[in-house]
């Protein structure tokens, strides 16, 4: 075991222990006497070593946050790239899906005392500026949940797609009594709060960690606002559409929200960190 | 609608309930639950268009529609069994890399001897809580009995 703590202190890319306290928080890119960030910034990756790198220095450029990727699995050199840049790097032993990375990103925040985090895509498609935008809104006590909706620049979708989101906006909006239109979104800000509540229960499955984790956070009465932000085109990667794969994703999230308001809880995970503090 | 058409839709909804009820009780995960919603809803219509199915198994050359709905079930099943089989490989493989994940986190397992290079007391024993071990060893160090 100390030789397991001694080689994370060494290099915080190695793994997530989430034994070590909130104090020692191990980040390269801010030497001592600066103010350590209250902010992180939460990059979910799964093969992107093409873009992950320039969205790490992009936000250490611009915005005094801590930044963790979190390698879903990949299959490239995303982590030791993304490492590279500067971030702290938690890898999970093989593909969970974003939902999952989420999760694993907001136990990550709340283990080591942040208190907000902004959920950014790897793939470069989000405005890194738009971060403060977002961040503000949760600052303020605005949110807890910041959306940035990617329909505030001239963000296209045609047939189906367009309808489903329609009807997911429709229902969403209903829920949570506030217009949100794009709740797909994976573009989004955290308060303290928030991070609390997500990091014990995210729904991991595809399109559930952004529809129904908006849901999760209207039966917790956390506030949910969504601001319009600028979106790029995918510096690399590829856009899923597969016709028959969406059309099972829909009718999966059609059932998840049918029986959102009926169903238990997910089950919660077991606070790590507060267990550990008690013990020691 | 005659008798049997009724115990069709009885069983058919029954199924339906059932697996309403574990998802939401979150004993089934949204997609195994998709797969058993659309078997009530193909037996309600098997069930209930008769003549279709007769006319679909005259169609193949089958004699008694019954035994296309039990031929189509039969091979249906299988494909679930199949399937599941896959999941349960590939579960297997994940607790695999799961288990070797933690044993390289727990790293090498230290007893006295291996962190103070002396005294033989407690080599056996797995180190469960590091700090208060390496305090603790070095009282065992000035013990007489250890030092033996």
């Amino acid at each position: 075991m100390s030789i397991a703590r001694v080689a994370y202190s060494q290099d915080v890319s190695l793994s997530a222990r989430t034994s070590t306290p909130p104090a020692s928080r191990l980040v390269k890119s801010h030497p001592k006497g600066t103010v350590l960030p209250t902010l992180l910034v939460i990059i979910p990756a799964l093969n992107e070593e093409q873009t992950v790198s320039s969205v790490v220095r992009d936000v250490f450029a611009n915005i005094h946050a801590d930044v963790v990727v979190i390698d879903d699995g990949s299959h490239d050199r995303t982590a030791a790239v993304a490492a590279e840049a500067g971030a702290m790097v938690l890898r999970h032993p093989f593909n969970l899906g974003v939902g999952a990375a989420l999760r694993t990103g907001f136990r990550f925040a709340h283990d080591q005392g942040y208190a907000m985090a902004v959920q950014v895509d790897a793939d470069g498609q989000h405005e890194v500026m738009d971060v403060k935008v977002l961040v503000s809104l949760v600052e303020s006590g605005a949110a807890d949940l910041a959306v940035g909706s990617r329909f505030g620049s001239d963000y296209e979708v045609s047939g189906m797609r367009r309808a489903s989101m329609r009807f997911l906006s429709w229902r969403v909006s209903r829920y949570l009594a506030t217009p949100i239109h794009d709740t797909t979104s994976g573009f989004r800000a955290f308060s303290n709060v928030a991070i609390t509540r997500f990091a014990r229960s995210y729904p991991s499955a595809y399109l559930s960690d952004t529809v129904e984790a908006l849901l999760l956070a209207g039966d917790w009465g956390l506030s949910v606002v969504e601001v319009p932000v600028h979106m790029h085109e995918r510096q690399g990667g590829e856009p899923s559409a597969n016709f028959l794969r969406s059309v099972y994703h829909l009718t999966r999230l059609v059932l998840v929200i049918a029986l959102h308001r009926v169903r238990r809880p997910e089950l919660t995970i077991v606070e790590s960190a507060d267990e550990s503090k008690s013990a020691s | 609608m005659n008798r049997l058409e009724i115990v069709v839709l009885l069983a058919a909804f029954t199924l339906m309930a059932f697996t309403v009820e574990i998802l939401r009780r979150r004993r089934l995960s949204e997609s195994y639950a998709l797969l058993w919603l659309s078997v009530g809803i193909g037996t309600l219509i098997l069930g209930l268009a008769r003549p279709v199915v007769d006319k679909v198994s005259a169609a193949l050359g089958i004699a008694y529609g019954t035994s296309l709905i039990f031929g189509v079930g039969l091979l249906f099943l299988l494909g679930v069994c199949i399937n599941l089989s896959i999941h349960v490989s590939k579960l297997e493989a994940r607790v695999e890399v799961l288990a070797e994940e933690i044993t390289l986190l727990r790293g090498p397992v230290e007893t006295d001897r291996t962190r103070t290079g002396q005294g033989d007391a407690g080599v056996n024993e797995i180190d469960s809580s590091v700090d208060s071990l390496t305090d603790s060893s070095k009282d065992v160090g000035h013990d007489p009995d250890a030092m033996a």
